[in-house]
């Protein structure tokens, strides 16, 4: 079957929405720390992903480095810097 | 089929961040990391920054919409009329513009607190730190 | 799994149903609208328009008018926010030292060459990014938080001890910081300065001439659209955010022996 090109946005807009929810359970469930860390920024890049696509660019300029760069970087280090695994 | 593909994608975002706020909130509230805890809690907060931009956005039937720049100078008033009728609406952007920076900063008050409380208890399990202000106080 | 974590379960799932459900038979409205808002229509037709002199701004890019011309009282106090958590860092790890000679190596040779060669290139893509906050889509914020990013990456791969022998210490930043907050003041009040000792009609925050008062800020430079006040409250905003998120960082940092002073100090104050 053929897709509509102009269609492309929201099938996008679908596919980041479902793996973010997927990435939130992750990040919820799991107990090393430092692995957490990894996966809020990657939920970080799909909802900037869903920024772009919703027409907002000066949004994406602010939250890529604040999302991306500047907050895990700090809590990679309050994590060595304390505990690694809960509980 | 491309109407009911535009609605189908519309609700499943919305939907979609009502349960991210759920489980991140289920997160914070009862986890007994504090690092989990502030882990979950920016989450959070950018899952309702991303829910108010989607109030903004407009659907126009056969083409895609544009963010809110005018784009050539010298203008004419024929291009200020297609861009108020192709544009986004500007004013949740700025608003949340605003209220990601003060995330930021109560963010980095918040990392230099729990650093804090570890140099002071020896620990960030909130359950462990229960037990022994419990204790302590049964041998007063 | 104790009781208290089943029960807020089931009430969270409850409130997700009930949301959903009232999402999706647009109980809150329709989904997505198929036209602006009256007030969000005005301020895209006023933002860039030569021919509405009272209300108008000169600034191609709507959300930046809005941001700091429209409603530019909000960002100054949003600009005291984070200043004031700056300084809540500060009152908190009150008493910290900065030792040099403790011993750091950083990362390998590799790493250290490819790592200067980037970092400059990462702060003048932030500035450029801050100076043509109104005409593309960028601004203060947006250039201070690229910048910020070299800053991480020299504490990642260089460790503190380089940034010591550079000459940078805290001190210095927060000066930066105070400087560009007493600017961003000074450039408020300007207008009302000239107004005042010209003796003619001018308002606190003013950009552009409005009906009852002729003085504006300039509006183009040589050829190219200058939106005034906009401009420079953009380059100042990129050293306040550069300066105070890299102060942040340099201070939770610190090491073990430069942060044991802090119990003493609190001890000393009792």
């Amino acid at each position: 079957m053929s897709i509509d090109i102009s269609l492309i946005p929201y099938i996008v807009i679908i596919y980041s929405s479902l793996l973010s929810v997927f990435i939130t359970y992750l990040v919820v469930k799991e107990r090393d720390l430092l692995l957490a860390t990894v996966l809020t920024l990657t939920q970080g890049i799909s909802y900037s992903l869903l920024y772009l696509l919703l027409m907002a660019p000066d949004l994406v300029l602010t939250y890529i480095p604040v999302s991306v760069g500047v907050v895990p970087l700090l809590l990679f280090l309050l994590v060595k810097k304390t505990e690694r695994f809960e509980r | 089929m491309s109407d009911l593909l535009i609605s189908l994608a519309f609700r499943t975002a919305m939907i979609a961040f009502v349960f991210n706020t759920a489980i991140a909130l289920y997160g914070v509230l009862s986890r007994p990391s504090l690092i989990k805890k502030f882990l979950c809690l920016i989450m959070f907060t950018d899952s309702i920054n991303i829910f108010a931009i989607f109030i903004g956005f407009r659907y126009i039937p056969g083409s895609y919409p544009s963010p809110p720049i005018l784009e050539d100078i010298p203008t004419s008033v024929r291009d200020i009329e297609r861009l108020i009728s192709m544009a986004v609406d500007p004013l949740p952007q700025a608003m949340i513009l605003t209220a990601i920076v003060i995330g930021i900063a109560c963010n980095m008050f918040l990392l230099s607190l729990i650093l804090m409380y570890y140099k002071h208890y020896g620990t960030t399990d909130i359950h462990v730190t229960e037990e022994a202000e419990a204790y302590e106080e049964t041998l007063e | 799994m104790n009781r208290k974590d089943v029960i807020l379960a089931l009430s969270l799932a409850l409130l997700v149903l009930a949301l959903s459900l009232t999402i999706t038979f647009e109980g809150l409205g329709p989904i997505t609208p198929t036209d602006l808002r009256s007030i969000g229509a005005s301020f895209i037709l006023n933002s860039y328009n030569p021919w509405s002199i009272g209300l108008t701004s000169f600034s191609l890019n709507a959300v930046t008018a809005i941001v700091w011309d429209y409603r530019g009282l909000d960002t100054i106090y949003e600009t005291t926010v984070l200043f004031a958590s700056i300084v809540a860092i500060l009152v908190v790890l009150r008493g910290y030292i900065e030792l040099r000679g403790l011993g750091a190596k950083g990362l390998s040779d590799i790493a250290k060459c490819a790592t200067k060669i980037i970092i400059p290139l990462i702060v003048v893509y932030g500035l450029a990014t801050a100076i043509h906050g109104h005409l593309t889509p960028g601004g203060g914020f947006q250039g201070g938080a690229i910048a910020v990013v070299a800053a991480t990456l020299a504490t990642a791969v260089f460790s503190i001890e380089y940034l010591y022998e550079w000459g940078l210490n805290t001190s210095k930043l927060m000066l930066l910081r105070l400087s560009g907050l007493l600017a961003i003041v000074l450039t408020s009040l300007s207008i009302v300065i000239i107004g005042v000792l010209s003796g003619s009609n001018a308002y606190i925050l003013q950009n552009m001439a409005k009906n009852d008062s002729i003085l504006s800020m300039p509006r183009t430079l040589l050829d190219t659209p200058l939106a005034g006040s906009i401009f420079l409250y953009n380059l100042f905003e990129f050293l306040i955010v550069f300066s105070g998120l890299t102060f942040a960082i340099m201070v939770l940092i610190l090491r073990e022996d430069e942060l044991k002073n802090i119990n003493e100090v609190a001890e000393a104050y009792e």
